[in-house]
């Protein structure tokens, strides 16, 4: 197996989600339908699909005739989750944007790490650009790809207290002490940096959330978003290889060692 | 987040250039944590008394099992509401949490077992006005318990 992209491997890593994806824009010709016809090329590895609302901006007017246009592109904008067989990878389509996901699902071993996912994301978006032809639609024109780690940290085992954030987290997060106050009760933040290869931006999140199974976490997202140098699915790889290694670079700077211990840092 | 109580003028909101999000996982409400001062005192509460429980032999075993507080914290999560007095918890025999809301007169008792099953009682002067059974899930009758606790229902 190829492993020239791992920057760092944990043995219990705390990411239960990685994204790859690329936005672009909205297809000309491309609607709701298209989404089925997609699908039913890739069934066989994606048998299962569920309809949500798109990612970003969603603008539905309502008229006399009832619900109208939706950036004069279709009346009801969807977005496609076509999940494989484990409920662990899919793919996720809509009129601008083609993500790749892999989520840590409960009795599902194991983390797909990068290495692995980028040619399932090389072979799927390559599939999906035949099908742009093959139905006589214009090639997408890209405008963003993106990497994002979604990483939990678990009440009860990586940390008691959000005070324990202040031995988790490095000084890369700034945490402050005074004469006036003392515990630290919450924590959430995002933050937005310029990539210094100028090739875009990465994004820090912290959220603190109640998981489906009742587990109290703080979740922070790392995203690394800008765009590729052109449309081709060349530039588009190169862009994901290097945005993966901003955001895995700067989990590792902004977590410290003593979690890397916890997580089994091989 | 300190409930802003300024009388200036409204600024408008700035929105974070990252506003999408290509997550397919799914979790109660993070927002809610930042406007909900309570919420986050109460899940303190609860880590507090699943960590200190101990079993009392001839009195009762006050541990408190994850299955339980994985389900009174679900319950919390099913309570959109940011301003509330804040609940308290106390641990039952049998490792069950017993989460009291109280607002003047009223009380919403709601006492959550380990097997999930949670009963909730509301209480009028310390008399039972209702008593249910109800799923953790349920948003509306959550909710709603602890609406009537304030007098809003």
């Amino acid at each position: 197996m190829e492993n020239s992209h791992r920057i760092a491997d944990f043995e219990n890593p705390p990411v239960v989600e990685t994204v790859l994806g690329v936005f672009f824009s909205p297809l000309h010709g491309y609607g709701a339908l298209h989404q089925g016809v997609f699908w039913h090329r890739v069934r066989t590895r994606y048998p299962r699909y569920e309809l949500m609302s798109p990612i970003g901006e969603l603008e539905v007017r309502l008229g006399p005739q009832g619900l109208q246009s939706f950036q004069g592109l279709q009346p009801f904008p969807i977005r496609s989750l076509l999940i494989d067989e484990s409920n662990a990878q899919l793919v996720q389509l809509q009129a601008n944007g083609f993500l790749r996901n892999w989520r840590k699902v409960p009795g599902v071993p194991g983390y797909i790490h990068y290495d692995v996912m980028r040619p399932s994301f090389e072979r799927d978006w390559i599939e999906f650009l035949n099908f742009l032809g093959d139905e006589r639609l214009a090639s997408p024109e890209v405008f963003e790809a993106q990497v994002t780690y979604i990483n939990q940290f678990v009440r009860g085992f990586e940390w008691e207290t959000y005070d324990d954030f202040r031995r988790i987290l490095t000084e890369w997060i700034p945490f402050h002490r005074s004469d006036i106050i003392s515990n630290l009760k919450l924590m959430s933040f995002h933050e937005a940096y310029q990539l210094k290869d100028g090739s875009g931006r990465l994004e820090l999140v912290a959220q603190p959330a109640i998981r489906q199974d009742g587990k109290e976490i703080l979740q922070l997202t790392i995203t690394a978003a800008g765009k590729p140098r052109s449309n081709s699915t060349e530039d588009l790889m190169a862009w994901l290889d290097s945005g993966h290694a901003a955001v895995v670079g700067t989990f590792v700077e902004a977590t410290s060692q003593e979690a890397h211990k916890i997580w089994g840092r091989k | 987040m300190i409930a802003a109580v300024s009388t200036g003028p409204m600024l408008e909101r700035v929105q974070p250039s990252y506003a999408r999000s290509p997550s397919t996982s799914l979790f109660a409400s993070a927002s809610l944590f930042e406007s909900a001062p309570w919420l986050n005192d109460a899940l303190s509460q609860i880590h507090d008394l699943e960590k200190g429980g101990k079993n009392y032999p001839g009195i009762g075993d006050l541990t408190i099992p994850p299955e339980t507080s994985a389900t009174v914290r679900i319950l919390l999560s099913q309570i959109n509401l940011p301003l509330l007095p804040r609940p308290s918890f106390s641990s039952v025999s049998g490792g069950a949490i017993v989460m009291k809301f109280t607002a003047g007169e009223r009380d919403a008792e709601f006492t959550v077992f380990p097997s999930g099953t949670v009963i909730v009682n509301l209480l009028e002067g310390g008399n039972l006005a209702s008593d249910d059974e109800l799923s953790p899930q349920d948003q509306g009758r959550v909710q709603n318990a602890v609406l009537w606790a304030l007098g809003r229902l």
